[in-house]
């Protein structure tokens, strides 16, 4: 009983961490200034917050085997965020992209 | 041997994905592993094995905890920075070398940059990585070489430069 309530407390943990993770993560889409800042908010915040979310909903009502579902999505979501922020990022680089420079154009 | 590899670990997805129940999942789940693998192994890892060496594999866990830890402070720190009003941030582009054999090492480095505190990957040419930081006092994990060593480990592919 104890061990329930204390999963609980872990799982929603999880969860409500993964949220503030995905809220950070879009507030600093809009904040940031550039493609490439914008590409460090979405790549980190994103992989921590889904795979934090889904790590909370797999031990949730206890950890089953089917779970492990969720432990596969919560790596294939940590390894294709930094991959299309790093595509992304290069795509804008190649196509001459400027980064944005703090002593350039002052503070934002 | 290359085919055998190829579907233990397709079979062990299966597993993972249709959780079985009774003899007949899991013998469907093994023919179609062994189907596929006969199939697609010759391409899937054209020149060499799947690798699960042992060694690779009791690192793995060790190294998977340190990136865990190091995704959610990169996270934290874009947390601080993103409700910080006035916007902390100094970007900069910097290049680093690292020296690398495998293709697949290099390519893990490149991706474990972009998860890492404050660095993202931008390009990799031969052994430079191009890489954007968010502020130049966030990435040691990259420039003191920690992140490279960390690498270096696991594929045990670096050579020397």
């Amino acid at each position: 009983m104890i061990g329930g309530v204390l999963l609980e407390i872990v799982a929603v943990g999880l969860v409500v961490v993964g949220v503030a993770f995905l809220l950070a993560g879009t507030i600093g889409l809009v904040r940031f200034p550039d493609v490439y800042t914008r590409a460090h908010a979405a790549s980190k915040c994103d992989s921590a917050g889904a795979g934090s979310v889904l790590l909370g909903l797999a031990l949730h009502d206890g950890f089953a085997f089917g779970d492990l579902k969720l432990v596969l999505l919560a790596i294939l979501v940590v390894v294709s965020g930094p991959t299309t922020a790093h595509a992304l990022a290069r795509a804008a680089m190649r196509s001459g992209r400027r980064a944005w420079t703090r002593d350039e154009r002052g503070p934002a | 041997m290359r085919t055998v590899k190829t579907s233990v670990a397709l079979f062990a997805f299966w597993c993972v994905v249709v959780v079985p129940e009774g003899g007949v999942d899991l013998a469907v789940g093994a023919g179609a592993a062994l189907l596929v693998s006969v199939w697609a192994a010759r391409f899937l890892w054209p020149h060499a094995d799947p690798f699960f060496s042992t060694l690779r594999l009791t690192r793995l866990p060790g190294f998977v905890v340190v990136m865990v830890a190091r995704v959610v402070r990169a996270s934290f720190q874009v947390l601080m920075i993103v409700f910080d009003p006035r916007l902390p941030i100094a970007p900069e582009v910097i290049q680093h070398r690292a020296h690398f054999s495998a293709d697949v090492a290099r390519a893990a480095f490149a991706n474990a940059i972009t998860i890492t505190p404050g660095t993202l990957t931008l390009d990799v040419e031969d052994d430079t990585f191009v890489v954007h930081c968010l502020d130049r006092r966030l990435a040691d994990d990259l420039l003191s070489g920690r992140l490279e060593n960390d690498i270096e480990r696991l594929f045990h592919a670096r050579r020397t430069p």
